[in-house]
């Protein structure tokens, strides 16, 4: 039986019970809040810092002359920008101030992106649906941001679920120090490991990051033996290309022997839009055109097409059932 | 990432299976019912577009005027006489037709979607509303007649006042019995048997297939040739059994006359059509008096059987039960002879589908608000299941049946299908790919959960193992139990309103104290003090509830004796004695208490925000529901938002509550005497319940504005502001599972509505069997909505674009097109159950 220690303390920004698309079976996506990537695709701005924090939906408000919640408790209200009667706007998007408004905001004008909590918390959530996840094979999934970026409490949160007899699986951008995935890769049962781009150049470009790390670690990964599915997020006229997608299943093929067990290719949407907004960031998508969605799906699965005919088993989507 | 998602949303609808990639193995994922020509059999889809699209609904005045005849004619004689003559009078002289393409004949004592008229039931209100607000200038759920029809229907509304079911009752009733009631504050309703028949049982199918017609008429023969001189009751059995016979007489003489019309028709008819018809008159002339000697001819007497029942009794959910297993002999011995193919019983199936689509009912204008659809309704079709020794019972035909769901997308028969751990893995999943196209059937029951809960109330394990559900969630004993299954609609959290306000109903103080006198909320020193009241209040409503339905019962009895349906359950040829008597081995009354989740979370705000924080005082808290939550924007979002507990997300200090508020109820209901010698049994759903319920009441404490619907069925609030669950569908699961659903024994209904993406694929069906076992170790019944609210609000934009649109209203389905606006509202509010 692995030892774990349920007190071991961490930020999430959502736990997401009944995701059918991350792993096998009926699963419980814990989302780790923080990503050392930056990818201009991003449809979670609220993912990449590790630090809990405050969105501000004006739209939201009802008005501070029928509710003053926020008001009322914050230590200092000043913090608070008030324009035509309703809240717009938060100095400190992370200050104890902002927490303070987003617990007793009825509305979530203000909310909390992110809280900080323990093993043994999340645990008893995650525990919840065991049987859910005995009827369909599922389990555990840690998400993010970058799953492992609070490791320590990220391997405490594996260590438990093996504990408890529950399935895990990760979804990891990989981008970390081998001595992090060599920790974690024991308590794993199932890895989902993001392939961004070929290109170390475009790597850095689109995700701020080079991909060098990302790809020795994924080497890692395959070399360990436990099932791998590749996940790219197929964005037109960034990485969703021919010749890079070309290029990810001659590298499967190739380098890594076809040893993943699927690639799965999704869909980009323009999704997010809202939340840089609650955050005073500007979306970096904004005058991305997306082709019609009908043309695009197709050419993803033309796409998947042309991968398989490299060896590698890619499908369009997260449906598939992933093979042995 | 949904593959089968986007074949919903081109702009017309689809027109033909190849394009939706259509085949046996994966009929799609939320393509419900727009998909044009869904069956193999060019003959199916040809009677499916007759019925879309050509035949019209009307209204018909033929039974009304020989019922009318009858009874005049017949003044004197005794109830059960007269009763039997009339349904004689009404099978000898009804017009008969047979559609063009129909392998199966029977129709409902009218032309096919049209009404037949049942005025013994109720009739002032048809007389009403034909005068006062026309039902064929509807603004939806019309039925076209013309003034001809108009003048002969009100021509006997004279003859029938003061005579009808309802008139009795009304005059039977106390001013107490009826302040509660649907003609009151309507805390409950008694109405659907107020106005109708009971129905909601299954005949005994496998007597009348093995004896035939002759071998019942022989038997009650032999039975009023025992009668004992020296018997006290012995004039009133032979009355009994004379008004049997004339009833079977009748029926056999009803099915030779379509056996004649089919010779008729043949003799002009050519080809292949000529051969069927000549079939279909030999099927008819034999089945009049003998056994059935194939697959065909036993699936024709079935019909008959059961449409006789309905142009009897007026009753809705009389049902089919376990085909797959009554028909399962003759299905084995025409493969192994090679009388019929499997394709060929696969179309007579699919032409059963259709025929039976064309029962409708009139309903009056007030209900066809709350529970629209035109069909006659809850006409149910029971597959799967176990055999008498407990070993699974699915078979082929169980698999033929599910294929008529997908093949036919009618909505008719309702279908429903028992699981339990050793069902076949073939038949769970396929039942799984059924439920998931969208069209809200089939709907699935736990076995392990019923049969037990049936045992519960006294029902063998031998007859629990054979139930079979009638209409919308109820269980029965086929051929052994008359169940009076929705006898009422109870709403617990009208029990909570007055609770809270000291007998008063809010915002109806001037009606003065309607229940017992406890207290105000803001007297109230603790919780307790709540739920003391909520006791008090469940047990005095609960008791005038039950007085109201018994005297119901009792008119029903008196009345309306039912001779024909008495053959075919058990005890009441032996006994002598009417089913509505108490003659059935089994006999129960069942009311659904409804607002579950409505109570839960308002008892929750209570709680939590008045005594344990004390956030708000109770003065505040009823300042507010009185205006309607008008000036207290901010309590009313903080009781709607995640900040307060809520059920339906396996929280277990709201879940503990709407445990506890459903106790109380099935306290008060559970063993209740009724007067056929059996007990009353809970339930708790709402059906469509919900929404009547809410317009009449004020606003909730749980966060619902005056009007807005209740909770519905074991689901969780949603309020025009939110849906108070948050995590999905497996939470929702768990916090119904927390109900001692094991003592709600005439059946529980949890909805849940999916999005196309969360079922797609091999991955979808494996999820949604595993909810479905996860939730059947506690739970009794599930259904599905599966369509993506992007297509409702397209279909709500532009109904006429999803005529074929069927979804499940909460127990039933109906077409789209044909509910009524608030409903529909309501259905696109439920959250939806995605995550991609």
């Amino acid at each position: 039986m692995d030892t774990y220690d349920p007190e071991t303390a961490g930020t999430v920004f959502n736990i997401q019970r009944f995701s059918v698309h991350d792993g096998p079976g009926i699963r419980t996506v814990v989302f780790i809040k923080g990503c050392s990537l930056r990818c201009i695709w991003c449809s979670n701005p609220e993912s990449m810092s590790r630090r809990e924090q405050v969105g501000v939906f004006p739209d939201r408000c009802i008005g501070v002359d029928k509710c003053d919640a926020c008001l009322k408790a914050a230590p200092d209200p000043s913090v608070l920008t008030v324009e035509d009667g309703r809240v717009t706007g938060l100095k400190n998007k992370n200050s104890r101030d902002g927490l303070a408004c987003a617990a007793v905001c009825p509305t979530n004008a203000l909310k909390a992106w992110g809280w900080r909590t323990t093993v043994a918390e999340v645990m008893q959530e995650v525990t919840a649906d065991r049987e859910f996840y005995e009827e369909s094979g599922g389990g555990l999934t840690l998400s993010g941001g970058e799953a492992l970026i609070q490791s320590e409490f990220a391997i405490e949160l594996l260590k438990a679920a093996r504990a408890e007899g529950i399935n895990t699986c990760i979804e990891t951008a990989l981008n970390y120090p081998t001595e992090t995935l060599d920790a974690a890769l024991p308590f794993i049962d199932l890895a989902f490991c993001d392939l961004k781009h070929m290109d170390p150049a475009a790597h850095k470009r689109f995700t701020g990051v080079s991909n060098k790390r990302i790809l020795r670690n994924l080497r890692k990964v395959v070399e360990s033996g436990i099932p791998v599915v590749i996940r790219i997020p197929v964005v037109p006229k960034h990485n969703g290309t021919e010749e890079n997608l070309r290029a990810t299943a001659r590298f499967l093929a190739d380098e890594l022997e076809g040893r993943v067990n699927q690639v799965q290719l999704l869909p980009f949407y323009k999704m997010g839009v809202e939340k840089y907004a609650s955050l005073g960031k500007a979306y970096p998508m904004n005058h991305f055109n997306a082709p019609p969605r009908e043309e695009w799906e197709a050419d993803i699965r033309d796409f998947a097409e042309m991968m398989c005919s490299f060896g590698v088993h890619a499908v369009a989507g997260t449906a598939h059932r992933i093979g042995a | 990432m949904a593959a089968q998602a986007e074949h919903v949303f081109p702009d017309g609808t689809i027109t033909s299976l190849a394009e939706v990639g259509f085949d046996e193995d994966d009929w799609g994922v939320g393509v419900s019912g727009v998909v044009e020509n869904p069956s193999p059999f060019p003959r199916v889809n040809r009677l499916r577009n007759w019925f879309l699209d050509e035949q019209p609904w009307t209204l018909d005045a033929e039974r009304a005027l020989l019922v009318t005849e009858a009874y005049q004619k017949h003044e004197n004689e005794p109830q059960v006489i007269k009763v039997a003559q009339a349904l004689a009078h009404v099978l000898r002289n009804v017009s008969l037709e047979i559609t063009e393409n129909q392998l199966l004949l029977g129709n409902g004592a009218a032309p096919p979607k049209a009404c037949a008229i049942f005025p013994e039931f109720s009739y002032e209100w048809i007389a009403t509303e034909l005068q006062e607000m026309p039902i064929r200038e509807r603004p939806h759920n019309i039925y076209d007649y013309d003034d001809e029809t108009q003048n002969m229907l009100l021509g006997i509304a004279d003859y029938w006042k003061g005579k009808t079911l309802s008139d009795s009752m009304l005059g039977r009733l106390s001013a107490d019995e009826m302040k509660g009631d649907f003609m009151g504050i309507m805390l409950y309703s008694t109405s659907l048997y107020h106005v109708a028949g009971v129905g909601h049982l299954v005949p005994d199918f496998d007597t009348v297939l093995k004896n035939g017609f002759a071998g019942l008429k022989q038997r009650v023969e032999s039975f009023l040739g025992a009668i004992q001189d020296n018997d006290p009751e012995s004039e009133e059995k032979r009355t009994f059994y004379r008004a049997q016979l004339i009833s079977l007489e009748a029926a056999s003489d009803y099915i030779r006359r379509y056996g004649r019309l089919a010779l008729d028709q043949a003799a002009t008819a050519t080809g292949a059509r000529r051969e069927e018809l000549l079939q279909m008159a030999g099927n008819c002339a034999w089945i009049a008096d003998n056994p059935p000697q194939n697959f065909w001819q036993a699936l024709q007497l079935v019909h008959f059987v059961w449409s006789l029942i309905v142009i009897e009794s007026n009753g809705h959910s009389v049902s089919v039960g376990r085909l797959d297993q009554t028909l399962l002999s003759y299905f084995e011995a025409d493969l192994a002879s090679g009388t019929a193919s499997r394709e060929f019983m696969q179309e007579l199936i699919e032409c059963y589908a259709v025929l039976s689509s064309c029962f409708m009912k009139l309903r009056d204008w007030m209900t066809t608000q709350a529970n629209s659809g035109r069909s006659l309704g809850g006409m149910t079709l029971t597959l799967g299941g176990v055999h008498a020794d407990g070993t699974d019972a699915s078979n082929e035909l169980s698999g033929m049946f599910l294929n008529m769901v997908a093949h036919t997308r009618m909505g008719t028969p309702w279908t429903a299908v028992r699981l339990h751990e050793d069902t076949a893995e073939w038949f769970t999943r396929k039942t799984a790919k059924a439920m998931r196209m969208g069209t809200g059937e089939p709907k699935i029951f736990s076995d392990r959960v019923i049969i037990p809960a049936m045992q519960n109330r006294g029902i063998s394990e031998e007859d629990a193992r054979n139930y079979a559900i009638v209409g919308c969630v109820e269980m029965s004993v086929p051929g052994r139990e008359y169940g009076w299954h929705d006898s009422s609609y109870f709403s617990i959290a009208r029990v909570l309103e007055l609770a809270l306000n000291d007998g008063y109903a809010l915002g109806r103080e001037e009606l003065g104290r309607l229940g017992p006198s406890t207290g105000q909320l803001e007297d109230f020193s603790s919780f307790g003090d709540v739920e003391s009241a909520y006791e008090e209040q469940m047990k005095y409503w609960v008791e005038m509830h039950a007085c109201s339905t018994d005297v119901m019962d009792n008119v029903h009895r008196e009345l309306k004796p039912l001779p024909y349906l008495s053959l075919l359950i058990e005890g009441c040829t032996e006994s002598g004695r009417d089913v509505n008597t108490g003659a059935a081995p089994y006999n129960f009354t069942g009311p659904q208490g409804s607002g579950v989740g409505t109570v839960a979370d308002s008892l929750a705000v209570i709680k939590q925000l008045v005594f344990e924080e004390k956030k708000v005082s109770a003065r505040e808290l009823q300042g507010a529901l009185k205006a309607n939550w008008e000036g207290h924007e901010a309590l009313y979002h903080l009781v709607n938002s995640d900040k307060v507990h809520q059920y339906g997300n396996d929280d277990d200090y709201a879940d503990e509550l709407a445990r506890y508020a459903t106790d109380v109820y099935c306290d008060e209901v559970e063993g209740r005497p009724n007067p056929r010698g059996g007990v009353y049994q809970p339930g708790v759903y709402t059906v469509s319940a919900n929404v009547p319920f809410g317009w009449v009441q004020a606003a909730t404490p749980d966060g619902r504005k005056a009007t807005e619907p209740l909770s519905d069925c074991l689901g969780p609030v949603h309020t025009c502001v939110a849906s108070h669950d948050r995590k999905g569908p497996t939470a929702v699961i768990r916090s119904a599972a927390k109900l001692n659903q094991e003592r709600m024994s005439n059946g529980t209904l949890l909805n849940l509505r999916f999005c196309p993406s969360s079922l797609s694929g091999e991955s979808g069906v494996d999820n949604l069997i595993a909810l479905e076992k996860a939730y059947f170790k506690k739970g009794q019944h599930m259904q599905l909505n599966v369509i993506g609210r992007e297509l409702l609000e397209d279909a709500y934009r532009h109904p006429e674009k999803y005529r074929g649109l069927m979804v499940r209203v909460a127990g039933y389905s109906a077409l789209w097109c044909e509910l009524d606006d608030g409903l529909r509202k309501d259905i696109m509010n439920r959250t939806e159950m995605s995550f991609d």
